[in-house]
């Protein structure tokens, strides 16, 4: 089964949700963010962070949040995670698996990590922007295009979990390049951007079973009445628990 | 550790093996790689851990934790674990379609606990025990399996789980609840 994970944005001391990473509406307080996704059973959370002082680790009001909270629903990290020591900070908060997303250049720290936490605990996070057909890698400190996005993937270990974010369809029902998945071999992935709506009406849930194990919903999930469990009823590919 | 607090039970986090003996469980918890963790285990706890085994007092290993209580693992090199169950620990793509489990899988809980059922458990793991491991065939051992993979494992006072209960929501704190008073 596919896990519908909801996603929460964080930039300074307050939780965001976003539309192509450019408009931003305030949700409030993370803690009761996440409350009410654990109460909705999510399969699990993505949390994202944007930090003012990129040199400054991972973000303390995320991790301060996820201590104050009760929830016991799975949380994937990322954000301006540079080191070792900031991922075992990040496990001590409580945080399951974290995302990378500079640290995916930089192929030695990225190992070390990887023997650090376990190659289930990382999460490559994959931005992307699509171009003539081609797809390419956003880098979300720059903000500007890099590499193709084939290539990257090509150079991460086999096992590590992709999340790709089709940035041009962030907060919005449909618009996800599904191309993109192409260009991931055999891998299943996770998407986000745009995704929902296609999920929902695609009846080939078995391809896509193959091809996906992760869906990010950005915003439906918060402001749509009981939208998690309607997702999970009405939709095969997910798991109605 | 917080979810054992918040079901009500007194909890001590271990940096060293203790001085008096006095507690009802022991939980390996299971975040990390085996290597970071079996050196901790090795150095501080090991014959302690051994000793509390044969003495019948209850130990419950989660995911990694659970992993370093069989024979041993394949990760980080290959790891030597502290035998109380048996098996060795291989990369998931050695006997299943997959290189990777993350996820929630329904798992049958009848044996684990006195009560009969399942639930959806949240598993996140790359290495793990194949259930056709001969040795856990004997009577002596009452398994959970998802696909082919030992899901939990018991042998009266030793209990190993390949999924995460603390990250398993309602199910999941039931779980925990029941295993504790249930032991």
């Amino acid at each position: 089964m596919i896990r519908l994970i909801g996603s929460v944005f964080v930039q300074g001391d307050v939780a965001l949700q976003t539309h192509n990473f450019d408009n931003y509406r305030p949700l409030g307080d993370l803690k009761g963010v996440l409350e009410i996704y654990d109460q909705h059973c999510v399969d699990e959370i993505f949390i994202s962070a944007r930090l003012d002082d990129v040199d400054s680790g991972p973000s303390s009001y995320v991790l301060d949040s996820l201590i104050k909270t009760n929830i016991t629903t799975p949380v994937v990290y990322s954000g301006g995670i540079r080191t070792i020591e900031d991922v075992r900070q990040c496990l001590e908060s409580g945080v399951e698996r974290v995302g990378l997303h500079s640290l995916l250049f930089m192929k030695s720290l990225l190992m070390d990590i990887i023997q650090y936490i376990g190659v289930q605990g990382v999460v490559a996070v994959l931005p992307f922007v699509e171009k003539k057909g081609e797809f390419f890698f956003y880098d979300c400190r720059t903000r500007k295009v890099s590499k193709p996005i084939g290539e990257i993937i090509a150079n991460l270990p086999e096992v590590v979990e992709l999340l790709l974010i089709d940035i041009k369809a962030d907060g919005s029902e449909t618009g996800f390049s599904w191309d993109v998945i192409k260009k991931c071999g055999n891998r299943k992935v996770i998407i986000q951007g745009g995704v929902i709506q296609e999920v929902a009406s695609r009846k080939d849930a078995d391809i896509l079973e193959n091809e996906l194990s992760g869906v990010v919903i950005e915003n439906r999930l918060l402001w749509t009445e009981c939208a998690t469990q309607n997702y999970k009823k009405n939709i095969p590919v997910f798991m109605s628990r | 550790m917080n979810i054992f607090e918040r079901q009500g039970f007194m909890v001590s986090v271990l940096k060293n093996s203790p001085k008096d003996d006095d507690f009802n469980i022991v939980v390996l918890p299971g975040v990390g790689s085996a290597g970071s963790a079996a050196e901790t285990i090795n150095v501080k706890f090991r014959t302690w851990l051994l000793e509390r085994a044969k003495a019948e007092k209850t130990i419950m290993g989660i995911c990694l934790g659970f992993q370093l209580m069989c024979e041993g693992t394949e990760e980080s090199g290959g790891i030597e674990g502290l035998g109380l169950l048996p098996g060795v620990c291989k990369p998931l793509g050695c006997f299943e379609n997959t290189s990777l489990r993350v996820g929630w899988h329904q798992v049958n809980y009848s044996g684990l606990l006195s009560s009969h059922g399942s639930d959806y458990y949240y598993f996140n793991h790359a290495f793990g025990l194949d259930s056709n491991e001969a040795n856990l065939n004997n009577t002596d051992y009452r398994i959970g399996v998802v696909e082919n993979t030992v899901a939990w494992v018991r042998n009266q006072n030793i209990i190993g789980i390949q999924f995460h209960p603390e990250k398993s929501q309602i199910a999941g704190k039931h779980l925990i609840y029941n295993l504790v008073e249930d032991k």
